[in-house]
């Protein structure tokens, strides 16, 4: 997968975990290794992207995870 | 100046010798209208005896997990001015070192946006900015970064890592605790400003085992200096301090915990075999003992606050590791110990208690390190005898 393909692969992960179990950075890499085959350090460099962008953000409940932006 | 609310309560914390807090935010009014309902909540809060913050929501800045701590109060109706109320972390220098026009700079910026109000320095180390709202983060980071500075960590995430003053002041120091501390911030900024570990991790560097940095207790990796080799000694000043009125039996000899040391009136003599480098008799005789000339430091593991579980200190895991720039050793097993950690840590399981819970031995395997007897978790203790007041002879 080339990055932008990662890019969608975690943000269509997060959209569908919004509302239900929210996602840790390890989940999301853990879910793009084992749905994917795609490399720790290729996860980060694209969840990185998405968050310098905005389209993404962290949110902290006892723990970090990962959200789409407040509406 | 008028108060805007009336507090009985908090005016009795204003008496007496020691600095007040509630004088200092009532400073703070001038500057900023967050500090008039700071105080007016926190009235409310003493006279409820209940606390009226909630957190969460907001973590950062564009791009950041962590950085910025929200608070918000759950009755901002009543108290507007502190509707919002959230913590800027700003990662300190290593040492805690600033020139006078480094701090106007952060002051003045924080009287422009913020309260004004800030305690120097959190625990964790960072220089934090007490109150400030949503719509201020950028513009507070924007001027921050164009002078230089940069967020420190929350979440689950490598907080700013800090050290003890080190060889910049003290001269007990065997590693250059500022440099490491540097070190490990600039290189591991990902993992500082982007949350990816199963919970917090920190860093602590101490140059001795007297610690003053606390990181034994505070730090998830203790980093602390020590030495191989024999203490250098210098009977003639050991003469000195005896001239000097230093009674050396009571104060050296008997006090070294692993009763190491003779002295026969004249000269000091240690068995360094059984030293275990605890700085006692360094400290206290200065001019007299030095540590060895081989130095380094001792890497230690796992300590952390009570929270699910009891507090735990740091325990051994590398008894002597050199310590000199880029520090590629220490980094690689840094990274090794992440990595395990990633892979089996329960979500807000702190590395310590992931080593509790598996043991050990898996952790050692894990992190491919060696077992040294170095490596016990507590020096034996009977938890069930305790002495009451009468028992001390005093
Ligand atoms: C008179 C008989 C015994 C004496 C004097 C004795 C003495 C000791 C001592 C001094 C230790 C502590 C070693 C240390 O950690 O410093 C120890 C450990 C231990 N003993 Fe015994 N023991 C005796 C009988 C037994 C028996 C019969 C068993 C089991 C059926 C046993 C099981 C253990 C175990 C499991 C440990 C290790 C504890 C640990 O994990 O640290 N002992 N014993
Ligand atoms: C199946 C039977 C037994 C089991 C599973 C067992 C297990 C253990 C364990 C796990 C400890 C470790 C305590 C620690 O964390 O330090 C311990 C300590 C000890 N056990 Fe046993 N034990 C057994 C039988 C016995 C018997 C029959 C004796 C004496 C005749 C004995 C004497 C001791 C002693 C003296 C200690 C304390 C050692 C120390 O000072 O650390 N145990 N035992
Ligand atoms: S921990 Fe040791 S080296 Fe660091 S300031 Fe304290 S006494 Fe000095
Ligand atoms: S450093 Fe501590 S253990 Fe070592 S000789 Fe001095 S007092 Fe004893």
């Amino acid at each position: 997968m080339d990055k932008e393909e990662v890019k969608k692969a975690i943000y269509d992960m997060i959209e569908a975990s919004m509302g239900k179990k929210k996602l840790k950075p390890s989940d999301v890499m853990k879910k793009l290794k084992a749905d994917h085959g795609v490399e720790r350090g290729d996860g980060k460099a694209a969840l990185k992207d998405l968050m310098d962008a905005g389209t993404l953000v962290y949110s902290y409940k006892g723990g970090s995870y990962v959200e789409l932006p407040p509406k | 100046m008028a108060k805007k609310y009336d507090t009985p309560m908090l005016d009795e914390l204003k008496k007496g010798a020691f600095p007040s807090f509630i004088t200092e935010i009532e400073k703070a009014t001038e500057t900023a209208d967050y500090a008039k309902d700071l105080l007016g909540l926190l009235e409310r809060s003493f006279n409820e005896k209940k606390t009226h913050w909630k957190h969460g929501g907001i973590v950062g800045v564009r791009g950041y997990g962590g950085g910025v701590i929200g608070r918000y109060s759950d009755i901002p109706d009543e108290f507007p001015g502190v509707a919002h109320f959230h913590t800027v972390r700003v990662n300190q220098p290593s040492g805690f070192f600033y020139t006078s026009d480094a701090l106007r700079e952060i002051c003045d910026i924080w009287e422009k946006y913020g309260s004004g109000l800030t305690n120097m320095h959190g625990s964790t180390g960072d220089l934090v900015l007490l109150g400030t709202n949503t719509e201020s983060l950028e513009p507070i980071f924007a001027e921050l970064s164009s002078r230089g500075w940069d967020l420190g960590g929350s979440g689950s995430a490598m907080r700013t890592p800090s050290c003890c003053v080190g060889q910049a002041r003290c001269e007990w120091a065997n590693i250059d605790t500022m440099a490491i501390t540097n070190e490990i911030t600039q290189h591991y900024q990902d993992e500082m400003h982007r949350p990816m570990f199963p919970y917090k991790f920190k860093f602590k560097v101490a140059g001795c085992a007297c610690d003053c940095i606390a990181s034994i207790a505070r730090a998830d990796m203790s980093i602390i200096g020590t030495w191989k080799g024999d203490i250098q000694i210098d009977q003639k000043e050991v003469a000195n301090y005896a001239k000097g009125g230093m009674d050396i039996q009571a104060e050296i000899i008997d006090m070294c915990p692993t009763q190491c040391m003779g002295y026969d009136g004249k000269a000091i003599s240690i068995n360094n075999e059984h030293c275990n480098r605890c700085m006692h008799c360094i400290a206290k005789m200065t001019k007299a003992l030095k540590p060895g000339k081989e130095r380094g430091a001792t890497i230690l593991l796992g300590s952390k606050a009570p929270i699910v579980t009891g507090a735990l200190l740091s325990w051994v895991i590398v008894p002597f590791m050199k310590m000199e720039p880029p520090f590629e050793e220490l980094k690689d097993l840094i990274d090794r110990i992440w990595e395990w950690w990633d892979e089996h840590g329960k979500n807000r399981e702190r590395v310590g208690e992931l080593i509790e819970r598996l043991g050990f031995p898996t952790f050692l395997k894990g992190v491919d390190l060696e077992p040294h007897p170095a490596m016990v978790t507590e020096p034996r203790r009977d938890p069930f005898f305790f002495w009451s007041e009468e028992d001390i002879e005093k």
